[in-house]
């Protein structure tokens, strides 16, 4: 089995009082493009925020290329090669494309003109947007502006929360093609979150299901699919196998 | 039987937004509705515009025969609409027994304080708040504070109480006494309509499941025929699913 890219082992964190993950194990090789779903509630934000830093672990660990960086702030993950593509985008509005862009090499000591092209080789849509506000741009555009931001980072691990969410289907299928271009052609380990579960699981090798700050499922997609009944029940909220699925976090 | 509750073309704009675009129903008294949906539905805003809280943008509603054009908030709490908020409103410098108290005080019965006081720690022994009548609400848990919210609105006694997330952030344990004061509400003739994200929280306890998807029903029937209705779970899985799909 090859080294594990990211590794948790053990992972809970919450906000304030309230725990939301409990007890996440994760692991990912190199080269594998994950699809992370689950109802709303389940986890799927705050396990990319603390896998990036934004959030500490109250317990377990985060392990990134070998090295432990449970304890490691969001900037210095970064700086290691970890990158999130937050939802909403979370471009600085105000900021051009080009301004948005050069922010993300700069602030992890990335070399900007060969990121720039990559980017731009991948979303040659941007390249006559560079000069533009990116407030001022379609969702989809924004979304590409981020994407590229993420890239800029050179990170080895890239996650995306809420890949398709408001957008188009012409130009979620856009995206799409992006992320298997990033995944097959730049070789940059991906985890994206996918509202749309379908599309998750045609878009991902490797499908995780989280319920209620859990892991419900991690398989393969083909597998994940065929296990149609626990993936409704899960979204439902309704018991699995008899077994009632802690629809609630436990306080 | 006469409805209490009708839905006449409801709707309701945010500028641009629909968030309730022509919601029609009626709901008979002494039911539990489940009003479930995805994120951005239009569950909220239904409630607001049942408890008057805002008025609907065109359409109308009816209680108990009447209409609710131009009612403020207060003529819904005197005619016996009751809400229990999502995020517990309490009054955080009164003790528990005062905030269940102004349920009483100033809903449809209007009770003076001797009698408020009376059926508010009645409310809160069977929410199971007995022990912490004196407690400044301040002080209690999470679960307390949503069992405090259902004693406000038992303590109310009113015709139809708007419950919305009381379970949300609960545990197993504690969902399963939320459940039991909702049909100890039901058996007290109260008609309720609960709204919760997880739909499998109201299937538990609803007569009937009305299931909205960007501001319109796209479902109202029996519990187990919307937990297996295809259109229902494909919303659930992400996919945008439409009546005229």
């Amino acid at each position: 089995m090859p080294d594990a890219l990211l590794d948790t082992a053990g992972l809970v964190t919450g906000y304030g009082q309230l725990p939301v993950l409990q007890d996440i194990d994760l692991r990912i090789v190199p080269g594998e493009l994950v699809g992370l779903v689950g109802p709303n509630g389940a986890g799927k934000t705050t396990l990319l925020q603390a896998i990036v830093g934004l959030l500490p672990a109250w317990h377990g660990s985060v392990s990134f290329a070998g090295q432990d960086v449970t304890r490691w702030d969001a900037r210095r993950r970064a700086r290691a090669g970890i990158s999130l593509v937050a939802e909403g985008r979370q471009l600085f509005a105000g900021l051009t494309v080009r301004e948005n862009l050069t922010l993300a090499a700069t602030a992890t000591g990335n070399a900007v003109e060969e990121n720039l092209e990559r980017v731009l080789a991948l979303f040659p849509e941007l390249e006559r947007l560079l000069g533009r506000v990116s407030g001022t741009m379609s969702g989809g555009e924004q979304q590409m502006c981020a994407i590229g931001r993420g890239l800029m980072c050179r990170p080895s691990l890239l996650m995306i929360d809420e890949l398709s969410l408001g957008l188009a289907p012409v130009v979620v299928d856009r995206l799409v093609h992006a992320l298997s271009q990033i995944h097959q052609t730049m070789g940059i380990t991906i985890i994206f979150v996918e509202q749309d579960v379908d599309l998750a699981m045609d878009t991902a090798d490797r499908v995780v299901l989280l319920g209620m700050g859990r892991v419900v499922m991690d398989a393969p997609a083909p597998a994940v699919r065929a296990r149609r009944t626990e993936l409704e029940h899960t979204f439902l909220g309704l018991p699995i196998d008899g077994q009632t699925v802690d629809v609630i976090a436990e306080a | 039987m006469d409805a209490l509750l009708e839905l006449r073309d409801v709707r309701r704009s945010f500028g641009g937004v629909r968030a309730v675009d022509g919601i029609d129903g009626r709901l008979d008294e002494g039911r539990i509705l489940g009003l479930i949906g995805p994120n951005g539905s239009g569950k909220t805003t239904l409630l607001g515009l049942i408890s008057a809280t805002m008025p609907v943008s065109a359409g109308e509603i009816v209680l108990d025969g009447r209409s609710m054009r131009g009612w403020s908030p207060s003529d819904a709490a005197r005619a016996g609409i009751c809400r229990a908020y999502q995020i517990p409103q309490a009054m955080p410098e009164l003790t528990t027994l005062e905030n269940a108290m102004l349920g009483a005080m100033f809903g449809r019965h209007r009770l003076p304080t001797a009698d408020a006081r009376r059926v508010a720690a009645d409310a809160l022994e069977r929410v199971g708040l007995a022990g912490r009548i004196s407690t400044p609400v301040g002080s209690l848990s999470l679960a307390e504070r949503k069992s405090l919210e259902l004693a406000r609105v038992m303590a109310a006694r009113p015709r139809l109480a708007l419950v919305d997330e009381a379970m949300a952030g609960l545990a197993a344990a504690q969902i399963r006494a939320a459940e039991d004061i909702l049909r100890g509400l039901r058996q007290d003739g109260v008609t309720v309509i609960v709204v919760e994200h997880v739909p499998g929280v109201v299937a538990a306890i609803a007569d009937e499941v009305c299931v909205l998807d960007q501001g319109r029903v796209l479902r109202w029937a029996s519990p187990a025929e919307i937990m297996s209705d295809p259109a229902v779970i494909a919303t659930y899985l992400g996919r945008r699913a439409r009546p005229d799909a």
